[in-house]
């Protein structure tokens, strides 16, 4: 699929693949298969759901490619079907075990997703202990703001690429991202002081 | 300028989405304010760790595992 002189692009592929060039929309799979396993990963914190995220994704790609508006760019397409399908399955799993959601934190404003965790306790010795920390912060976060995280700092978005994956205004984009990450800091900053003089210690 | 108002520029700030105009405000407000100053470092702080997470790899065999679905799909649809 790749030419000596320029990448074919992400949008070229979509052409061929319509046409039913498997190749193409290999192509496709091999691009993005690890942006959106790690999209999904972060946003539930399990392997396992991750995994199943991503096929679904390309799954879907695969069936709408006919729809995929051709003076469209693909990337904003494939983050917005991933993360509807994230955001879908955690508002299904938080009916699942509303009872156990209780708010934790100083401020009782960091929920916490019990269902989350449950589904891999294994991945806890996979990562250092930091980043398990890290980990669980961002999980215990309400999944709009989540999104924004994940959106921005492990997939490295601008706020204007995803207010078009969300389909939200850039100042809705702002808002979620500065209180998400208020609460991050608040609650690493505990776990985790800086070095210049912040009193507390880590309490764990 | 209040350290409030200061705040939302301070978080664009370090995603580097803020005008020029904007960047001149928030270094001069910091220079003075040791408050704002402790919060821009542990917010930089913050988004190193979340940025630290690490990326992972799916498993080996997703790619024939798809590949394998959709052509299910395929031979369904006939």
């Amino acid at each position: 699929m790749r030419s000596g002189r320029r990448q074919v692009t992400d949008e070229e592929l979509v052409r061929a693949g319509r046409r039913g060039e498997t190749e193409a929309f290999a192509e496709i799979v091999l691009r993005y298969k690890d942006r959106i396993y790690n999209l999904a990963y972060r946003m539930f914190g399990s392997r396992e759901e991750a995994e199943d995220i991503a096929q679904e994704t390309f799954l879907h790609i695969f069936r709408s490619l006919e729809s995929f508006r051709v003076e469209e760019r693909f990337s904003p397409w494939i983050y917005r079907i991933a993360t509807n399908l994230c955001l879908d399955r955690l508002r299904k799993m938080k009916h699942t075990v509303a009872s156990l959601d209780a708010p934790v934190g100083p401020d009782g404003d960091i929920p916490q997703q019990v269902a989350d965790w449950s589904h891999a306790p294994e991945k806890i010795y996979e990562l250092s202990e930091m980043r398990a920390d890290t980990q669980e912060a961002i999980n215990g976060l309400p999944p709009k703001y989540k999104v924004v995280v994940v959106l921005r700092h492990l997939q490295d978005l601008s706020y204007d690429e995803i207010a078009r994956v969300l389909g939200i205004p850039q100042g809705t984009v702002k808002t979620r991202l500065f209180r998400a990450r208020e609460i991050l800091r608040r609650k690493l900053g505990k776990l985790y002081p800086v070095a210049t003089g912040v009193e507390g210690s880590a309490a764990r | 300028m209040k350290c409030e108002e200061v705040y939302q520029w301070l978080q664009a700030y370090l995603d580097t989405e803020v005008t020029a105009e904007e960047e001149r405000m928030v270094e001069k407000h910091i220079r003075g304010c040791v408050h704002c100053r402790r919060r821009l470092v542990e917010l930089s702080q913050t988004i190193n760790q979340i940025q630290k997470a690490g990326q992972l790899t799916p498993r080996q065999d997703f790619t024939k595992r798809l590949m394998e679905r959709l052509e299910q799909e395929k031979r369904e649809r006939g």
